[in-house]
């Protein structure tokens, strides 16, 4: 990957990531990444045929508990932690014209 | 009592034969954060008003007769940890004002056992790092030497444990946040078994390797803290539900008499610094002295931990913090005409360089066209690493190996350099990667002066062959263990 390819590329991903990044900081993030990922391009060439992906290394499998009502969390305390809330609801810029 | 030298252990008999009170030992470390930590910054906040409050309801359980092994201990606790009505920053600008709203399971253990909490601790921002410097709010020192970082991600833990700025402490490691911050810091650390510690409360990075462990003294005191921690959680879908037949720590008696040790020789290879690795060589001698058999064998997929690890947390870590969106809770951006805007400059603004580099790593991982390459074939890797250790543990009790490839850096020496932040990280990864338990601890020191850490690895819950282990190996140490002169 060239550097303009991918200060594009990481433009890219860092909409997917919903980060929204300065011109300054988007290059040198860009120039990071460039060195972090050709670490993590050594890996590439390694044959892994045949092997099972492992996702999660946990030793349980559907560790459920018993299916009956709690106390929820207090409403007034969830909302204490956000910036903007009207009537026990979060508020967001409006949506739709 | 030199309060420089006291563990959890010498504090509770201090305790139980009443040559101290709760609340004065509570009263002790308060007064040492109040003329210390202005030094080494290991603290967030600090609770004084509630831990004076639990010291005096500890009292009333010792003058009862109900004391436990923590009564009236005072400990410090990560800042990625919930603690319901304070503050859990996870040293990030995006938390600064974020009060939990509940308790972590850990802590909440703690509290029955009636420890006293004295604050929260300074970590690399949502505890991505090694130095600590990834913090919004304040640099933790090295309690051994001002200049140099305390390491991280749970670096304000260890520093407060090796400055006697608390008894002990709770901290989380994903790829070595409290090994490594110990080994620096020249205190115990150990990460328990993938499941043994409930994650219900502790602010995600990476789910499938995030687990909490204690920061103490000694090998016995952070059994002591394990034995309090650990236990199964509904709360928590990939908490074990096990229970060890005694107590860890009762596994610090005994000895090694023929308790075979595996050392890869993966991990010998030159990037290893020269006293790190003749340190490494006399604690083998030493090992062997008292009776265990120590060999070198081979583990090829170690080769490949750090890009593994790296790719799966990362991929991890950007959908964790994609919960991070200025609605809910965290830094909210002023001014925002649209909700897309306010996402992306809330994220933007809110979080820090490293934690961007990661988010930007994890989504590249697992973006459409990059996803087999990357971190579908890095899950692959932790298949072939998760069965290297499995093979090595039917030929040894423990695995041994440095915790560190080199001692304490300079403050700033790295900051510019993810790749070799990263790199740093070598030895303490696969240990995550196979969810394995850990334990780091002193085995000598450099030139100077700084601590160096040797590290013993366990099969899944073999916690107490590694307590056992590490504790041999402590005692034979004990006349050559230092204490930092802050």
């Amino acid at each position: 990957m060239t550097n303009s390819d991918s200060n594009d590329y990481i433009k890219y991903i860092a909409g997917l990531a919903k980060l929204s990044l300065n011109d300054n900081e988007m290059q040198s993030l860009a120039e990071d990444m460039q060195v972090i990922i050709g670490l993590m391009d050594t890996i590439k060439d390694i044959d892994t045929d045949g092997i099972n992906a492992t996702e999660h290394i946990s030793r349980v499998t559907n560790n459920l508990r018993e299916d009956k009502p709690g106390n929820p969390f207090d409403t007034e305390k969830i909302l204490s932690n956000s910036k903007h809330s009207i009537d026990n609801c979060f508020v967001i810029p409006k949506m739709i014209e | 009592m030199d309060i420089t030298k006291l563990t959890i252990k010498e504090a509770r008999t201090l305790l139980d034969t009443k040559q101290i009170s709760a609340v004065e030992l509570t009263t002790i470390y308060i007064g040492r954060i109040k003329n210390l930590d202005n030094k080494i910054d290991a603290y967030l906040s600090v609770s004084e008003d509630s831990a004076l409050e639990q010291a005096k309801v500890a009292q009333g359980l010792i003058d009862n007769g109900k004391s436990t092994m923590l009564c009236g201990i005072p400990l410090s606790i990560k800042d990625n940890i919930c603690i319901e009505g304070t503050k859990t920053t996870c040293a990030s600008k995006m938390l600064e004002d974020f009060v939990a709203p509940y308790t972590a399971t850990s802590v909440n253990k703690l509290h029955a056992d009636n420890a006293v909490i004295l604050g929260k601790t300074n970590l690399d921002e949502f505890a991505m790092g090694g130095s600590t410097e990834n913090s919004a709010f304040k640099q933790t020192k090295n309690p051994f030497d001002l200049t140099r970082v305390p390491g991280g991600s749970s670096g304000g833990s260890a520093a407060s444990v090796a400055a006697s700025l608390a008894l002990g402490s709770l901290g989380s490691d994903t790829g070595g946040s409290v090994r490594q911050p110990a080994s620096f810091c020249g205190v115990v650390g150990m990460k328990p078994t993938y499941g043994l510690v409930s994650r219900y409360g502790l602010v995600a990075f990476a789910s499938s390797f995030d687990q909490i462990g204690p920061i103490a003294k000694t090998v016995e005191d952070c059994a002591i803290l394990l034995d309090s921690i650990c236990g199964h959680d509904p709360r928590d879908g990939t908490s074990l539900k096990y229970k060890s037949d005694s107590s860890y720590a009762s596994s610090v008696s005994g000895n090694i008499k023929g308790f075979k040790i595996g050392l890869p020789r993966e991990y010998l290879s030159e990037g290893l610094n020269s006293e790190v690795r003749a340190s490494l060589y006399k604690s083998i001698d030493t090992l062997e002295k008292l009776g265990a058999k120590v060999e070198e064998f081979s583990m090829p997929s170690l080769k490949h931990a750090i890009p593994a690890y790296y790719l799966i947390s990362s991929a991890e870590a950007s959908s964790n913090l994609s919960r991070f969106d200025g609605v809910k809770y965290g830094y909210r951006a002023d001014n925002c005409k649209s909700y897309q805007e306010l996402i992306g400059r809330s994220r933007g603004e809110g979080f820090g360089r490293e934690v961007k580099r990661r988010i930007l790593l994890g989504t590249y991982a697992l973006a459409s066209g990059y996803y087999d390459a990357y971190y579908n074939k890095a899950l692959k890797l932790r298949t072939l690493i998760s069965e290297g250790f499995e093979e090595a543990f039917t030929k040894y009790d423990v695995v041994l190996h440095p915790t560190t490839p080199e001692t304490a850096f300079k403050l700033g020496q790295n900051t510019d350099d993810p790749l070799t932040m990263y790199l740093a990280d070598i030895y303490t990864v696969a240990v995550n990667i196979a969810g394995l338990p850990s334990i780091s601890l002193p085995c000598g020191y450099d030139l100077n002066g700084l601590p160096i850490g040797l590290s013993f690895t366990g099969k899944p819950l073999g916690e107490r062959e590694i307590f056992r282990a590490a504790a041999t190996f402590e005692a034979d140490f004990a006349d050559k263990f230092r204490f930092p002169a802050i």
